[in-house]
């Protein structure tokens, strides 16, 4: 998933998977902005058959809690 | 008052530097405070505020190119610009409802009307301070021939503003609300 989720990412913006861990921030370590989060969940959304709630996308903030929450809803 | 601002693409330093700058300009010419000596809170979803100044609202957007802030007293607001570019369907599918993809798919600049839609949409969860945590589809708009913007959010005044060609640029501010303890908001 987590491989998912950079290739995802890297469709809308440039980003160099290299430096890219669990940790790593979408706003404060990326500088993606709302546009980009709002593009890649969309599309995480229709690849995967899945929804995620405009509640929960302020949780999911960085590589890894979204990777997780994305495992938990495809269980 | 409402700041914008082209950048130019090579600079030293961040545009997100070069935003704040634009906010600690219009600080000081509008209320005397000296961004750079206050002290930044942020609410519980990250919107920031100044702490000795509660009544002073602000917010700041920046894109590729263009920065811009607003200042407003007591009323809560917020600002968002965007480059038009093409825009994805991913996007839209996320925070416009059937009528306005509709009116997107219809008009003569699909990208341009929905940049204007988005920008609409951004600068009313910044105003109400809740990020993206607040449904963006929800709160749905009309662009009226006579370049009108009508609402379902009530209390909400909204400018759109086009001043440079390749960016679009939208304010809320939210009329007849006001914020308590930063966080809880209220109608007056």
């Amino acid at each position: 998933m987590f491989n998912l989720i950079i290739k995802t990412m890297q469709e809308f913006v440039d980003l160099d998977e290299e430096n890219i861990t669990e940790e790593t921030h979408f706003l404060l370590d990326l500088n993606l902005t709302s546009y980009d989060i709002v593009s890649m969940i969309g599309k995480l959304e229709s690849d995967l058959g899945i929804e995620i709630s405009d509640r929960d996308i302020r949780q999911l903030d960085t590589v890894g809690a979204l990777s997780k929450y994305i495992i938990s809803k495809l269980k | 008052m409402i700041y914008g601002k082209l950048i130019e693409e090579k600079l030293n330093k961040s545009i997100r530097e070069s935003a704040h700058e634009l906010l600690a300009f219009g600080l000081l010419l509008e209320k005397d405070i000296v961004y750079r000596d206050e002290n930044i809170a942020s609410n519980k979803w990250g919107k920031p505020y100044l702490k000795d100044y509660p009544d002073v609202k602000y917010s700041i957007s920046h894109t590729d190119g263009y920065i811009a802030c607003v200042i407003s007293d007591n009323m809560p607001v917020g600002i968002d610009v965007e480059r038009i570019r093409d825009f994805n369907e991913y996007a839209a599918r996320r925070v416009c409802d059937d009528a306005e993809r509709q009116y997107i798919y219809s008009s003569h600049n699909p990208n341009r009307e929905f940049f204007k839609l988005w920008t609409l949409k951004e600068s009313y969860i910044k105003a109400i301070g809740k990020g993206l945590s607040s449904p963006m589809k929800k709160a749905n708009f009309i662009l009226t021939k006579d370049e009108r913007v009508k609402s379902n959010r009530l209390g909400c005044r909204f400018a759109l503003l086009e001043d440079e060609a390749d960016y679009i640029t939208a304010v809320c501010y939210l009329m007849n609300w006001r914020i308590r303890d930063h966080e809880q908001l209220y109608s007056i």
